[in-house]
């Protein structure tokens, strides 16, 4: 059926209304004659609609003469007649194919390359790379071997592990995987406090501890150290006294973990009485054209009818064009109303609020993710007019940082 | 037709295996739910308006009636009947 159908549109069909008395006879000798007819439809007894292939429509003329009726055709379908329309119009015809052959061409370009993974490497050097491998955008798809440019990649750059060159449509992308390179020794290098605080726990990795547990340190003390100094001499009695061999000690990356306890503190006020401004929900909307001198009120009052108000104006200018510019404005005033009152708060109401705030600006001192353990506010200074509170804050957290020593030259790093 | 030469037909399609509607001239009717009838080994159309369709065959005609009735295909040995159908009646020949 779907064959047919395609047969009949790509060698043209017609639809014709027979007219007569007796249609069937008409279909009868059509049928027997080899025309094939299909999609009959009987509008009325004298009418009915028919298809038919188009080359078949010129035998049917002796038939319908020979039925007594009168065939007319409704609707030209098919490919033969769009082409013989488009006869006349050959530019509208090689506009489409040049239309298809554009978008062929288009379509099978690179237009975009993108570069992802990369972390250490830079990006600009394997698009450039990958671009001397064919690459690059506006080049052929068809003319770039994925795998030949991922291979001279890989090949070319050391620092990549694995790369991979995908195509979507016309854009490309490398993927790239980087090789993970061992960390290289920092060398002879300290473990020092980064903030000051009180020893809860302390693991040593590499290095001597200079540090123990329940001592208080300061910023840049030395927690661990990169010096492993000599044991001493075993002493033996009675055996004669040499000269002790000379032990020098060992510079090494010291290493570990120190958890101290470290204390954040903040201070914030509040005020019992304070004079509070809040708006009222009425506005009052003013559109205007400001002119140099002069200014026009489209819509709304000349002056703003309230004692207190907040404004928000909203100028647009036209658009310059050249070194014009026209000096006019197109000005939106939006005036809301405020009140304002006393606000009379409670010593608690007042406490309340001068512990958010103080927990507020502790916020910003503590890092991210770590765990207070402990917390006291206490009331520091207050009288009738204000409340006064301290935030402490205690939290558990890793105070160490590697910091490096050049050690004295001509000694044996342990790395 | 004579009866004798009806029954040789019926025998030698049934002993040689032979498709019977070839054989004997039968018209073979597919209907598929109440919206299509294919009808092969017609012998042409009777009567056709969008509320009856009558078939010729071999062994009378077949009678159609529905509700937007169409043809949408006619081959020389194969009628299509697309639409509603409401009944298919075969009437014999005396």
């Amino acid at each position: 059926m779907l064959i047919r159908v395609f047969w009949a549109y790509m060698l043209g069909f017609l639809v014709l209304v027979v007219k007569g008395e007796h249609p069937e006879r008409f279909v009868n000798l059509a049928t027997m004659r080899g025309v094939v007819l299909w999609d009959v439809i009987s509008i009325n007894p004298e009418t009915t609609l028919v298809k038919v292939a188009a080359r078949s429509f010129r035998p049917l003329r002796h038939i319908a003469r020979r039925t007594n009726v009168k065939v007319r055709i409704r609707v030209k379908g098919g490919l033969p007649f769009i082409l013989y329309r488009l006869r006349g119009r050959w530019m509208l015809a090689c506009g489409a194919v040049t239309f298809c052959l554009l978008l062929c061409l288009f379509s099978s370009l690179i237009w975009t390359v993108n570069v992802v993974g990369t972390k250490q490497l830079d990006s600009a050097q394997v698009l450039r790379l990958a671009a001397s491998a064919g690459m690059y955008p506006g080049n052929l798809r068809l003319l770039v071997n994925s795998k030949d440019v991922a291979d001279r990649l890989m090949k070319e750059m050391p620092g990549i592990a694995f790369a991979e060159v995908d195509f979507r449509g016309t854009q490309a992308t490398i993927r790239i995987y980087e090789r993970v390179l061992p960390l290289s020794s920092l060398g002879a290098a300290n473990v020092v406090a980064v903030k000051d605080g009180v020893i809860k726990d302390i693991l040593v990795l590499a290095g001597s501890p200079q540090v123990k547990d329940g001592d208080v340190v300061r910023a840049g003390q030395i927690l661990i150290s990169g010096i492993i100094a000599p044991l001493p001499p075993p002493k033996t009695e009675g055996a004669p006294q040499t000269p002790p061999p000379k032990y020098e000690p060992h510079y090494v990356e010291a290493q570990g973990i120190v958890r101290a306890r470290v204390w954040y503190r903040s201070y914030a006020e509040a005020p019992r009485e304070e004079v509070v401004e809040q708006k009222t929900g009425r506005f009052t909307s003013i559109v205007s054209i400001r002119l140099p001198n002069k200014e026009i009120i489209i819509k709304g009052p000349a002056n703003i009818p309230y004692l207190l108000y907040d404004l928000t104006e909203n100028k647009r200018k036209l658009p310059q064009w050249r070194n014009i510019t026209l000096p006019v404005e197109f000005v939106t005033i939006r005036a809301e109303e405020i009140s304002r009152f006393l606000l009379r708060r409670s010593y608690d109401q007042a406490l309340h609020l001068a512990e958010q705030q103080a927990e507020a600006s502790l916020a910003g001192q503590l890092p991210a993710g770590v765990v207070v353990t402990a917390r006291q506010s206490k009331v520091i200074n207050t009288d009738l007019n204000h409340v006064g509170v301290q935030l402490t804050v205690e939290t558990l957290e890793e105070i160490g940082s590697t910091q490096q020593f050049a050690p004295p030259s001509k000694v044996k790093i342990n790395e | 037709m004579p009866k004798d030469m009806k029954n040789l037909e019926y025998f030698l399609a049934h002993y040689l295996e032979l498709p019977k509607e070839l054989v004997m001239g039968l018209p073979r009717i597919t209907v598929l739910g109440d919206i299509q009838m294919v009808v092969e080994n017609h012998r042409g159309i009777i009567e056709y308006t969008t509320e009856r369709v009558r078939i010729g065959t071999g062994i009378g005609e077949v009678r159609v009636t529905g509700t937007g009735l169409a043809l949408r295909t006619i081959f020389p040995e194969e009628i299509a009947v697309d639409g509603k159908i409401h009944s298919i009646e075969l009437v014999s020949e005396k």
